[in-house]
């Protein structure tokens, strides 16, 4: 399959009183067409700072020290700025975890998906027209009352609606990637359930690519095809998603894994010490080797991601060869 | 637990908050300007009695052989037409200036804050709405047409101008703080507190306070420059400090005729003025910016 | 076993603008001593207002809540000062629940100087530093910090320390893990079985998350609109679940292992949502949502039926 979107060895930074925060390290990633991806990580493991970075939208204190990012052959990091506005616009949406800051309270859904539709689409011929396309917009979103919705104020709206319109504000602009942060850590789980089902099925019926990040991880599995573990800036681990959750390799997936409580009641997860590392100073070698407990001398060496066979890759000096 | 490691990480931590504070504020130069201004016109001012060249030209000295001598070496910022160097009286004016500031706002904002904070927490109360429509009645005056309106009524001397200013003032502070705190009193932190069972007094002034302190910090650095420039409005109509003492406002006044020709009289006070104003402005944008909290 | 709370017909309904609010609209419930009590349902289903009612953040608008055989349906300024002590509460998001602008001593010390737990200040600082060792946070690092410098699982725990100063013998766990990630939220939840342990300690557990309340919960009530649907110790609900809604949020439940796909119900897709309290449906409050609704369940409110000890269902469908 063809490569959509390739990041390469991105180290971002964030400038701070105490001195620069390393927090992306060396991350690699690719997303190919019309595949799901999983981002997997605890908060505060970099996860949304490697979105934005896709999107160029990382807040003014970070520098992206070094690293490529290319989306179908434009690389996003040198790109110009009418190439960037161009992609937000017409190749890549983002879907926010928090759906109420994500609209703006002032205006009314209809005029936010007509701003959005107005930049985005251009062979709009008539008011009619972009009319036409909200309400088509709309429903596929399955928001069925849509006159009520199009002349709504964000807050008059539920939660779940709340997404579903940021849904549609998001599709209008991806016609290539869509990128969800955490779309539904807010919601109830009966809600979860409904989003991630229209999620799926409207990135199926047109054809999207997904990079679906999240920490519920029973959702993720069963949302995507391939996984990427994220701990401390660095990707631990990647691989289908049947073989992370039926043979996961790095301690710290496995970690991730025993701490999701199981319906079968015999849960007790172990080896939660210690926190993510200091991003101003962080370890020289694996950074989660403060905490693993399979950690030995080896690990003060940064390990590579390492393929162990076709789709699963590791970063951990418990697997391959010496020469790594 | 060893007392003195305690210490030591307070001691730490607080430096830590100190440097956090200083890259906050420190990522926008206008601000670090704003700081450098402000701190210098504070410190001419308190120093003013050691640095001025002619102290004995602030209030009663005439010496026509000098006068209206336009900016040179020995006068650098010229004379005005009693012969006093105009230099000294805008140092000496500052010093009234911040007297005038430091007053007012020493009176206004803990009047303010007070007010502000028990009807916001006693919010749709009948003190609430008598606080809030009593400071709406002098809001919506323009504080320098209600301060000269007070100040007319009342006669003109410094005190009385700085009566009238304040007078105007504190409204503002309530109104700033009621918000802050109407909202703030929902917070669950607020909420446990009274359900523990701590005194109105203590939830009021200790949890919910210190929690508006930084768009209060903010306003008084902004009001500085504000206040300055009510306080030389009146004195510039007469209604405030009277000749002979070196007000920037009646010295701009006192200048106001010779204007054109001698024009270093009058427009010396008056860029004086400008410079503190936007000193204290820059500053207190600085510090809204280091207040306003960031995810990152 | 010891009733140590108990709830009857409790009602709570706020007036707004909009209309009349029927949070929660007539609940029954009991808590035994030392177990922990899971009150489970979706945003809007009440839950956390009768935490709330119980804490004594409002006075109910009718029915009653018995601590001890103790009536405490009053609010909190009106209970007696040893009953308030003995009922603490942690609330969702410790961000808005810990003042931003106070050191954690200062946090933490207030509750022991408003019950009179200390006799000096010197006591304060030593106090605090035991109940931050209880939670597992190293004192001397988190003593003098303020809530903004640390992450929500440090915040939680500080939570935590704050609601055991006073020795409580019931805490209110008003969705303690509902903004944290799994492996913070597994920590937290790992603390809190631990404190139980060694203080004793008898847990009202408020959560959406049902496969949480599995693993920690002894008995469940299922709440929906404002009303209890359905009552059952953990095991046999989630054995044996009759009430639609129950079955909608298991079947909703994300898994990760096959064998736990085999222990959830028969697949009910989620469709719609909560209705707003403000307008609530005639009959069974569930039927708009309901795939198996029949006519009756439209006009007629269903009762509590016992199926067995300690199983209660609100459903015309459950024989």
């Amino acid at each position: 399959m063809e490569s959509l979107l390739r990041v390469e060895d991105l180290n971002v930074r964030y400038k701070s009183y105490r001195g620069e925060l390393k927090v992306l390290d060396d991350v690699s990633f690719e997303v190919k067409v019309r595949e799901k991806v999983g981002l997997i990580g605890e908060s505060g493991c970099g996860k949304t700072t490697l979105l934005k970075s896709i999107l160029r939208i990382l807040p003014p204190n970070s520098i992206i020290y070094k690293g490529k990012i290319f989306f179908k052959n434009i690389e996003i990091i040198k790109a110009n700025k009418n190439e960037i506005f161009k992609i937000r616009r017409e190749n890549i949406g983002m879907i926010f975890q928090d759906p109420m800051s994500a609209l703006n309270p002032f205006f009314k859904v209809k005029d936010q998906l007509y701003d959005a539709l107005r930049y985005s689409v251009h062979n709009i011929k008539s008011q009619q027209d972009l009319q036409q396309m909200i309400i088509k917009l709309l429903k596929e979103v399955a928001l069925s009352d849509s006159e009520r919705i199009l002349e709504s104020y964000p807050f008059e709206l539920s939660g779940g609606m709340r997404q579903r319109v940021c849904i549609a504000l998001a599709l209008t602009r991806s016609n290539d990637l869509l990128l969800a942060d955490e779309p539904t850590t807010n919601l109830d789980v009966t809600i979860q359930e409904q989003i991630l089902n229209l999620l799926r099925e409207l990135v199926n019926k047109r054809g999207l690519s997904i990079v679906l990040v999240s920490h519920a991880l029973g959702m993720v599995k069963e949302f995507v095809d391939k996984i990427y573990v994220m701990y401390a800036g660095q990707i631990v681990e990647t691989a289908s998603t049947d073989k992370i959750f039926s043979e996961p390799l790095h301690p710290y997936t496995k970690l991730l894994l025993s701490a999701v409580p199981r319906l079968t009641g015999r849960w007790k997860a172990e080896g939660l010490i210690g926190r993510l590392p200091d991003y101003v100073n962080p370890p020289p070698g694996c950074r989660f080797y403060m905490r693993c407990q399979q950690s030995n001398s080896n690990c003060k060496i940064k390990p590579k991601l390492l393929k162990l066979n076709k789709d699963h890759s590791v970063a951990c000096w418990l697997y391959g060869d010496e020469e790594h | 637990m060893n007392e003195l490691v305690i210490t030591g990480r307070r001691f730490r931590l607080l430096s830590d908050r100190f440097k956090k504070f200083w890259f906050k504020f420190s990522r926008s130069s206008l601000s670090i300007i704003g700081l450098i201004i402000s701190t210098t016109c504070v410190i001419l001012a308190v120093l003013a009695p050691y640095i001025v060249p002619y102290p004995e030209h602030i209030e009663w000295y005439i010496d026509y052989d000098n006068a209206l001598r336009p900016p040179n070496l020995e006068h650098i910022l010229g004379t005005d037409q009693y012969g006093r160097d105009v230099f000294s009286r805008i140092i000496f004016g500052m010093r009234y200036s911040f007297t005038l500031v430091v007053v007012v706002l020493s009176i206004v904002i803990p009047t303010g804050i007070v007010l502000g904070v028990l009807a916001g927490y006693f919010k749709d109360t009948w003190f609430d709405y008598l606080i809030m429509r009593i400071s709406d009645t002098f809001v919506a005056v323009p504080p320098l047409v209600m301060a000269l309106a007070i100040a007319a009524v009342l006669k003109p001397s410094m005190i009385n101008s700085m009566i009238a200013v304040s007078l105007t003032w504190w409204p503002w502070y309530a109104r700033l703080t009621y918000s802050a705190v109407s909202s703030l009193k929902n917070e669950y932190y607020i909420i446990y507190s009274e359900v523990i069972g701590v005194s109105k007094l203590r939830v009021m002034f200790v949890e919910i306070l210190p929690n508006c302190i930084g768009p209060i910090l903010t306003k008084a650095t902004l009001d500085v420059g504000w206040v300055i420039l009510v306080g030389a409005a009146l004195s510039f109509v007469g209604l405030g400090a009277q000749p002979p003492i070196p007000d920037l406002g009646t010295m701009v006044a006192e200048g106001a005729h010779l204007l054109p020709t001698t024009w270093w009289v009058s427009i010396f006070p008056a860029l004086t003025i400008t410079i503190i104003i936007l000193g204290f402005n820059l500053l207190g944008d600085g510090l809204k910016d280091v207040f306003t909290e960031e995810k990152y | 076993m010891n009733e140590l709370l108990v709830v009857k017909n409790l009602k709570k309904y706020f007036k707004t603008k909009f209309g009349l609010v029927k949070a929660v609209d007539g609940i029954t419930f009991h808590i035994n001593e030392g177990e922990t009590f899971a009150l489970v349902g979706e945003s809007g289903s009440g839950k956390s207002t009768t935490g709330h009612m119980i804490v004594g953040m409002y006075a109910p608008t009718s029915g009653e809540i018995y601590y001890k055989m103790n009536n405490i349906s009053v609010h909190a300024s009106k209970r007696p000062k040893n009953i308030t002590r003995e009922i603490q509460v942690v609330f969702q998001d410790p961000a808005s629940s810990l003042n931003p602008s106070r050191y954690i001593k200062d946090i933490i010390g207030t509750p022991l100087k408003v019950y009179n737990l200390i006799r000096n200040s010197t006591e304060v600082e030593q106090k605090v530093a035991d109940l931050l060792e209880n939670v597992e946070l190293p004192p001397e690092l988190y003593m003098y910090r303020k809530p903004r410098e640390l992450g929500g699982g440090e915040l939680q725990a500080i939570a935590i320390a704050r609601a055991l100063s006073t020795n409580p013998k019931l805490i209110i766990l008003d969705e303690p893990t509902s903004a944290l990630d799994v492996i913070t939220q597994a920590k937290i939840i790992n603390l809190l079985l631990n404190l139980q342990k060694k203080h004793n300690l008898t847990y009202l557990f408020i959560t959406h998350d049902l496969a949480v309340v599995r693993n920690i919960a002894s008995r469940v009530a299922v709440m929906y609109l404002g009303k209890i649907v359905e009552t059952a110790p953990t095991i046999e609900l989630f054995n044996h679940c009759r009430h639609p809604y129950s079955m909608m949020l298991f079947s909703s439940i994300p898994v990760i292992s096959e064998d736990e796909k085999n222990l959830k119900p028969k697949k009910i897709t989620s469709i719609g949502e909560i209705p707003s309290s403000l307008s609530i449906p005639p009959g069974c409050r569930f039927h708009t949502r309901c795939p198996y609704a029949e006519a009756r369940c439209k006009v007629e409110e269903p009762s509590l039926k016992h199926i067995n000890s300690g199983h209660i269902v609100a459903c015309h469908l459950a024989e």
